[in-house]
């Protein structure tokens, strides 16, 4: 049944959203923009070519307000819904609605959510489907009983929260004394963050590494997969670098892990884009963590080694139309590296403000997805995930390299950002060798400072000479706030040279 | 010429000489010579012992911001920095905020006696929730933000006196 979608209303704010707009414009798809109060001249509403302002300050009153939205669609005539991530994009009720309401919601089934979003339901159909998966326990509350049980599963278990994400709800436990102390504080956690206090024991693998699987779907029964992308480097569970294909995983590994990602997808009747989560173990074993029933943060790496636009072919199959047989193989290296406001020398608290001016990385090889721009002023209220910078290159050495490159060229005037630690990170002998488990941020970066007198020298001398110059302005504030700097011919008129070299 | 500075807790003096025909920038009593510099709208460009450094820029109010390298620095003149903290030590302490957010709750009320770890008021900023706690014992003079409000770092959100020994026991 072929529904081709004439005008796209995209449930969600920033660089999605803009790459979301992107990829319909591209398809001569119409987009609808939807915006909170603080975003009302957000970028994403500047890429689309309508928008509606939904009200409130808070993501209870815009982007996770079904019934605003569903109004949004009404009044602007779209025909579908793209929820991106985070916000409503795993939320099955949204789905149901959406197509209640005779709209495409561009995402998987309400059934697939919801059979995925239960983390102990997924684990079950992993477990029928043939995917390898971890020993796990019930929690019965009964401490003799759960003690027994962990001891059964083996020290070190991870208590994890059925509802789960973002690493809420979940508590490594390693000896049998603090068993029930853990239970009890991440079934209080899942209960605040999730509204449900379900918890459950699986063994915890020392020195793990994560590892997805890419998978896609059709309507009319196929599903195939784009390879891995692994996302070793997280802090809290949050992942801020990530790459595809992984260092760890050759052909004949990729092969497997992709039809263990294919057949848990068939078996569900899995539809548009999802990732199949996997934590792989020194040895190499691979077992299922969760599969995400979305476009994922990360799905950019694949697009580089692949060749394809993933939101392009989430939009063709919401319309109907088939997947290819055989998803093209991995083709060279790609890196993501995550720009976040915050501050890793000052216990990673949440940095932000307003943006005095940013240039963007540029180049070949080179992919900035954000929503930044001189004279935006951050809001608090939202996540923290200000920009992603993606390289490819024919290696890994040179993706590196370029990364660390395009890093330094991305300058944000008027607060930390993450990017310093991240340029510390990339020049690790540590990611050099690619021997980043899920745990070494939090067991060995808590402290850390950032060391470049070099670069402080640099930018105390820059100030010294501008204010020597007279040059020195009225700043972001007498530009006004929603003013955006276009180059003219100011800019390089207004320059003035000193030079000593030579003399 | 003299400047005098501030940067995040860390004092700064530059100083712009010209010594044999080259500008020489002296940051806290170190000299750099600086080989050719372009100033523009947005950026100065810097090469320091055959390196290039660009520097993005914004000044305001006489505060420069500069952004290099992947960090970015406030350099606040000396002079502001008396000013600051309101109240010219009319308090013997009070708790600041140590990162933009908004005030989701306000955990005390005035003349409240605190012990230290007791939690001030709770913070949010991009989905992350943070308990302010006192530091020691201490009455709670005054309460200077309210339920919602937005903070920016540094901002004072309670005013706090120590409690007379006698008054302790």
């Amino acid at each position: 049944m072929s529904r081709p979608i004439r005008k796209l209303l995209i449930a969600n704010r920033s660089e999605i959203a803009c790459r979301i707009a992107q990829t319909a414009r591209e398809m001569g798809i119409g987009t609808v923009a939807v915006h909170s109060e603080p975003d009302t001249d957000g970028e994403h509403v500047r890429a689309c070519d309508e928008a509606v302002a939904l009200g409130g300050r808070s993501s209870m009153d815009s982007y996770l307000n079904i019934p605003k939205l569903l109004e949004a669609a009404r009044s602007t005539g779209a025909d579908a819904i793209h929820p991106g991530y985070g916000f409503l994009a795993e939320n099955s009720g949204f789905a149901r609605q959406v197509e209640e309401a005779g709209l495409t919601f561009v995402g998987p089934t309400p059934e697939a959510i919801d059979a995925m979003g239960d983390k102990i339901r997924a684990r079950e159909a992993a477990a029928k489907a043939g995917v390898p998966v971890l020993p796990a326990a019930p929690i019965t509350g009964d401490d003799a009983k759960d003690r027994a049980a962990a001891e059964a599963v083996g020290f070190p278990v991870l208590v994890k929260a059925a509802a789960g994400g973002g690493g809420r709800g979940m508590r490594r436990v390693d000896d049998a004394a603090s068993l029930s102390d853990a239970i009890r504080s991440a079934q209080r956690e899942a209960g605040s963050a999730f509204g449900d206090d379900r918890v459950y024991m699986e063994k915890f693998v020392v020195g793990p590494r994560h590892i997805e699987i890419q998978m896609f779907g059709d309507t009319h029964g196929r599903v195939i997969h784009l390879g891995e992308r692994e996302c070793s480097v997280q802090r809290r569970h949050q992942k801020i670098i990530e790459e595809a294909p992984s260092p760890v995983v050759d052909a004949v590994l990729r092969e497997k892990m992709g039809a263990a990602a294919v057949g848990l997808g068939t078996s569900i009747g899995y539809r548009g884009a999802g990732t199949v989560e996997f934590v792989s173990a020194p040895d190499g074993q691979f077992y299922f963590l969760e599969v995400n029933t979305r476009l994922q943060v990360e799905h950019a790496v694949t697009e580089a080694v692949t060749s394809t636009d993933l939101v392009r072919w989430q939009l063709e199959v919401a319309a109907g139309e088939h997947l290819p047989e055989k998803a093209p193989s991995p083709r060279g290296h790609s890196i993501e590296c995550r720009i976040c406001a915050e501050d890793p020398a000052n216990g990673y608290l949440p940095s932000l403000g307003l943006v005095r001016r940013v240039e963007h990385p540029r180049g070949v090889g080179v992919r900035v997805d954000t929503a930044l721009r001189d004279g935006w002023q951050v809001p608090v209220e939202y996540d923290s995930m200000l920009a992603k910078v993606v390289t490819w290159a024919p290696d890994r050495v040179q993706a590196t390299r370029r990364m660390i490159e395009a890093l330094e060229g991305f300058p944000i005037v008027g607060f930390t950002t993450n990017i310093a630690f991240l340029l510390d990170l990339l020049r690790t002998e540590r990611f050099r060798d690619a021997k980043f488990f899920t745990t070494t941020l939090d067991s060995e970066y808590r402290e850390w400072k950032p060391n470049a007198e070099a670069d402080f020298d640099a930018a105390a001398a820059a100030v010294a000479l501008l204010v020597r110059s007279g040059r020195t302005g009225g700043g972001a504030s007498a530009r006004g706030a929603a003013a955006t700097h276009l180059p003219g011919p100011w800019d390089t008129l207004g320059s003035w040279r000193l030079s000593h070299k030579g003399t | 010429m003299e400047l005098k500075y501030r940067s995040g807790s860390r004092a700064v003096d530059l100083a712009v000489s010209e010594k044999d025909g080259r500008t020489v920038v002296s940051i806290d009593g170190r000299d750099i010579i600086v080989d050719s510099v372009v100033i523009d709208e947005r950026s100065v460009t810097l090469e320091i012992a055959g390196k290039r450094h660009r520097v993005l820029i914004d000044s305001e109010r006489g505060h420069v911001f500069a952004a290099h390298a992947g960090q970015a620095w406030e350099f606040v003149p000396a002079e502001d920095g008396a000013g600051d903290g309101g109240g010219a030590g009319a308090f013997e302490s009070s708790i600041t905020s140590p990162m933009p957010g908004k005030v989701l709750q306000i955990l005390v009320n005035a003349g409240d006696i605190v012990d230290a770890d007791t939690g001030l008021l709770l913070l949010e900023a991009m989905k992350m929730e943070m308990t302010v706690r006192a530091t020691h014992r201490c009455r709670v003079v005054a309460v200077k933000v309210e339920a919602d409000a937005m903070v920016g770092p540094g901002d004072t959100l309670v005013e706090l006196e120590e409690i007379p020994e006698e008054e302790a026991e």
